[in-house]
Order: C-alpha cells, then structure tokens, then sequence
C-alpha cells in the first residue's frame, strides 16, 4: 500500500513537471512564433521593395531613356544584304 | 444566560448580514453573468482572440518574355492613436508634410482626443517608414496597403486599366485587363484567427481556426513590350507630325488572335490614375465606335468574292462618272472616274462609285449576312473591360443608299478592334479568331468566313493597293504588304463635316504568311485630312521598326 501511494506521488510529480514544461514551452514557441510572423512580414515588404526596385530597374521605358543619355540611338536606315552578294571589297 | 442570548442574537445578526451579502452577491452576479454577460464575453474574447483578415496578394500582370507589365507593391499607412499622442502634434505633422494645408489636416486629426484611430497619411515607401520609426514617436503606428506598380507608366495605360478602391476601400480593378480579370486577379482572401496571451503571442494549445489564402492569378499576356513601347513612341509623334486630336495603333496576330500591341494616345499613367480625368480611362481602341471610310471596302470586296457576284476582273460599268442612287449622286474622293475600271483598280484607286457596283451586285440581305459574319455589329469578344459595339443597322431595314454608303464604308459604325479583327480573317486565310490578350490553353472556336481563294484574291487586291494606291509614296520597297487607306468624314448633326476626318490604315505583312495585321487611325489630322499622307506613312513608320524584330525581310 505504502508503495502504491510513492507510484502515485512519482507519476503524479512528473505529469505535473511535464505539464508545466510542455505550458513554458508553448508560451514560449508562441512568442518565438509572434517574433517570426514580424520577421516574415517584414522580409515580405523588403522583398517588395527589392522586386519593385529591380522591375523598375529593367523597365523597358526606363532602358530606352538610360540608353538615350549614354548617347545610343536606334539605326535610322537597315541595310538588307543578299547572301551571295559581297559585304566588302578587297 | 444572558451572555448566552447575545451570542444568539449576534449569530442572528450575522446570518442576516451574511444573508443580505449573499442576496447582494447573488444580484450583482446575475447583473454580470445576465445583463452584461455577452457584452463582458465580447471584451474577454477580444483580450484572448485575435482575428486576422489575411489578404491575397493581387495576380502581377506579364509580357511574353516574363517581364512586367504590373506588379504587387506594398505601401504604408500611418495611424494614430490621439489619445496616446505624448508629442506636439504640430512636430508629427511636420515630420508627415510640408503642405501646410496638410500639416493642418494632420494636427486638426491629431488633436481629437475622443478617437483611438486616425489615418494621417497613405502610401509611404519602406524608407519613409524606416524613418518615421527610428524617431520614437509614441502613438503612431503603421499598417500595411497593397499597392500596385506600373513599370512602364503610360506604355499600355488605357489596355492595363488600374487598381482603385470601392466604397468599402478594397482594391478593386477598374478598365482593360485590371478590370476584365479583376476576380481571378484578386484571389480570395483568408482568416486566421487564434488564442492570444497578454503579451500578444499566440498560444499554442489554444483553439485555432484558418482559412488558407488563395493568391491572385498571374498572368501571362501576349503584349510584347518591344512592340507596344515602339507603338507608343511612334503614336506620340505621328500625334505631333500630323496635329491630330487622338489615336490608335493595334497589332495583332492574325492566326491565333493575340494581340501583340495595342496604344492609344493621349493615355495616363496606371500609377497615378488619380491625377487624371475619367476622360483618359476609355480604351479608344475598343471603345470608341467611326465610320471607318475605304478601309471597310476590303471587306465588302472579299464578300463579294466570296459570294461569287464578282471576280478580280470583273468589269464596272457603271464607273465612268458619278451615280445617282436615290436623290444622292455618289462621287469617287478625288473625282477622277475610271469607264470599265476591273475590281482591282477598284480597290487600288479606292473608288467609291466602283464599291457601290459591288454592293449592288451583292445585295443588302448578303451584304448584312457577311457583315455579320466577320463580326461587325458585335463584340469581338476581347479580354478586356469596356469594349463597345456599336450594332448594324437590322436586316430587312437597309434601304438602296444604305447599302451603297455601306460598300464604301460609310453609315456603318465600327470599333478599331472590329475591324482589325475582320481583315485578320483575310490575312488568315479566311478565318476568324478572337482578339486575346491574356495567352490561354483553352481551345478558341474559330469560324470560317470566306473561302481560302477568296481571301487570296482580296489579298492580292490590298497587295497591289499598298504598291500602286495613293499611299504608294510611303511603301517600303521590297516588303510584302498589303494595305488600304480610309479616309472617312465625320458625322456631325446628321450630316458630315467638310473638313474633320478619321485616317486610318490597315494592312498585314507579309502577304503570303502574315505575321501581324496592324491598324492606325488618327482622328482629326490637321496636316492633311487624308489617311494616305497621315496614317499611311505612320503605319509604314512603325512596320519598319517591327519588320526586323519579326523577322520579315524584303523580298
């Protein structure tokens, strides 16, 4: 009987530690979680910004006016050579 | 004996205390768990329940190469809690704008104490963001918006349309693709809502309840960039050279339909929409009905052919003057008239008395019948928000000089697109397809229209138009193209102005395996009123950039 009443207060210790382990670390993982869903959010709009800064970066519209400044221009005249025809003299 | 009755009557005293005590905790837990038990259920499920709307992200819009034409971007909110505002307001509002007006706006909000949220101002970047935070200002907290980026500002506007807000402030897409593919653009939105701490943090063991996100589609266009922004560029000084009122260029490809470009000007920035008038918003392109004049003839011609009235070499033998149809005399544009002129010099010399033989040869009942079939009167069926379609006058109606204004392509009201579509079944050897901008797997109905052989002899008509016509100046030597030039008078008070006209020019190159079928139209030239000295050269101007990026060489 004595014995019995140790296995008692031996599982009932531990399922008591266990359940105070197990709520310190949910309480914990639940912070940890709250601090990642700020983290990804913030990441989200950085990555946002990087995209959006890259896209306007290789904006077609943005290239031609760049290439203007660096003085290139779009050919006036093409040239249309047949392939037996020579391109140069010797 | 007496100590024992005062301790009785001090029991008794007791138990009527207790009792009153009881009674009274008894009715202020009713009060509590009664009358205030829901409100005071709400106030508890709020301080452990969090709930979340979770927004889809909005479908970003691409070209063929996998570029954008529109993407997701995120912008800031600042709020405000008056009540916790421990600056002077005046320094946050400077911090927020120089506008003085809106340093007014700012404090005036600031200074209510009676609310727990204001919005003081919308779209900040991260960097504004970044340094609003690094000052510390108690109260003032941020909220996320989607936004919407537009990386080629105007190029496109009116086809791209924009993300607005309805009246219930969510995003919501207005015009062209934003508008037609709003729904599978926004995707559906998604709900988290969880058990929290004091702190905020959620709890694990608690009851959690989700309902996953469903982004918004992307998609996928067949917009080039190279072509439209060329379209645009060349619109916009074609607009200038020729001093007309407004315009519009569509390419597209005749075999599958895709739209390949299409630019209207004057046209506004998606991304500042709001600095614009709802006059910008309209595609022209789909939206606005004319009389498109001699370019119509090309389709009243391949009906024609088709039903067998004519052949190439028929000969008009009504053609050596003007004719009388009712009490109107119809004249050629330029007066000159060309006795026994064949079909083809009908077409080369866009002869109005030559196109009203034809029509009378084909009837009004055939001719309506043809029209109908190459989709005039109805839309096209495009992808996008806004598209008109101005009807046909009904079968049965169409009297004689209906039917000779409609051969030469007046008193018939068309969209740019409609048209564009018609002659693309020509170019496709007679079949027609539906004008797309967004690339799909599903299988389009295409619908014959005139046989193979009569689209080629129609072909070889525009073929010798664009070489021997009056926009011969502008033909580029060596290309495969066939074209036709209209110039139509504009409909004012029932009757046409003598001086106003829409120029237009359409055409396909090359002849014998078109790659693009192209469409300009300019409205109210001032440099010349005819489309072969306006439209003509402007569509030859854009053909001679886009001939090398498609690979059509001269013969």
């Amino acid at each position: 009987m004595k014995k019995f009443k140790y296995i008692l207060i031996v599982v009932f210790a531990v399922f008591a530690a266990t359940s105070v382990f197990l709520t310190i670390e949910a309480v914990a993982t639940g912070s940890q979680i709250s601090k990642l869903n700020l983290e990804e959010g913030m990441l989200m709009a950085k990555q946002g910004e990087l995209r959006e800064s890259i896209v306007r970066g290789i904006s077609m519209s943005n290239l031609e006016e760049k290439s203007k400044e660096l003085g290139f221009t779009s050919a006036t005249e093409i040239v249309y050579i047949n392939e037996n025809e020579g391109v140069a003299a010797r | 004996m007496k100590m024992r009755e005062w301790q009785l009557d001090k029991i008794k005293v007791l138990s009527v205390v207790f009792l009153i005590l009881f009674f009274g905790l008894i009715v202020r837990l009713s009060y509590w768990q009664i009358i205030k038990g829901e409100e005071l259920g709400m106030q508890a499920k709020s301080q452990y329940r969090s709930t979340q709307i979770l927004k889809a992200p909005r479908g970003q819009i691409m070209a063929p190469d996998g570029s954008f034409w529109a993407i997701r971007s995120e912008v800031w909110r600042v709020i405000a809690n008056p009540t916790k505002i421990k600056d002077d307001p005046s320094k946050i509002a400077r911090v927020l704008s120089d506008d003085p007006v809106e340093k007014d706006r700012i404090v005036e909000l600031l200074e209510k104490k009676d609310l727990v949220w204001v919005s003081l101002k919308e779209k900040l970047t991260l960097d504004e963001k970044r340094n609003i935070e690094a000052m510390g200002l108690v109260g003032i907290s941020f909220e996320s918006m989607e936004s919407r980026f537009y990386p080629e500002a105007s190029v496109a506007g009116q086809l791209l349309g924009f993300v607005g807000k309805n009246i219930e402030g969510e995003n919501v897409g207005y015009f062209g693709l934003e508008g037609y593919y709003d729904l599978p653009l926004s995707g559906k939105s998604g709900f988290l809502g969880r058990e929290t701490g004091a702190a905020g943090s959620p709890i694990l063991l608690g009851n959690a309840r989700q309902t996953e996100v469903v982004s918004g589609t992307e998609l996928v266009t067949s917009l080039d960039k190279r072509i439209q922004i060329t379209l645009y560029n060349k619109l916009k000084e074609g607009m200038e050279k020729y001093g007309a009122k407004g315009g519009s260029i569509i390419v597209m490809d005749p075999a599958s339909g895709a739209i390949l470009g299409m630019e209207s000007y004057p046209s506004y920035d998606p991304g500042q929409y709001w600095e614009y008038g709802d006059l910008f918003f309209k595609n022209p392109a789909i939206s606005d009905s004319f009389e498109p004049g001699s370019i119509f003839k090309v389709i009243v011609m391949s009906s024609a052919l088709d039903a067998g009235v004519i052949e190439p070499d028929s000969k008009c033998d009504i053609c050596d003057g003007p004719v009388k149809v009712d009490k109107y005399s119809i004249e050629t544009w330029d007066r000159k008239y060309f006795p026994d002129s064949e079909m083809t010099d009908v077409i080369v010399h866009s002869d109005n008395v030559g196109m009203t033989f034809v029509g009378q040869k084909l009837g009004a009942d055939v001719l309506y019948d043809y029209l109908d079939k190459f989709g005039i009167g109805k839309p096209t069926g495009i992808d996008l928000q806004g598209e008109a379609s101005p009807g046909l006058r009904k079968k049965g109606t169409w009297n004689i000089v209906d039917l000779a204004t409609a051969s030469f392509g007046q008193g018939v009201a068309t969209t740019p697109i409609q048209i564009v579509r018609a002659v693309s079944a020509i170019a496709n050897d007679g079949i027609l397809t539906t004008p797309r901008i967004v690339t799909t797997t599903q299988k389009e109905e295409n619908v014959r229209v005139i046989s193979a052989e009569s689209a080629d002899e129609i072909t070889a008509m525009m073929a010798q138009a664009a070489k021997n016509g009056e926009a011969k100046w502008t033909n580029l030597r060596g290309f495969k193209v066939a074209g036709k030039t209209g110039t139509a008078q504009i409909p004012i008070a029932g009757h046409y102005d003598d001086e106003k006209t829409n120029a237009s020019f359409i055409g396909f190159a090359p002849y014998d395996k078109p790659k693009f079928v192209m469409l300009v139209t300019l409205r109210e030239p001032q440099s010349s009123p005819w489309a072969s000295e306006t439209a003509a050269p402007l569509w030859y101007s854009v053909a001679k950039d886009i001939f090398p990026y498609l690979g059509i060489h001269p013969e």
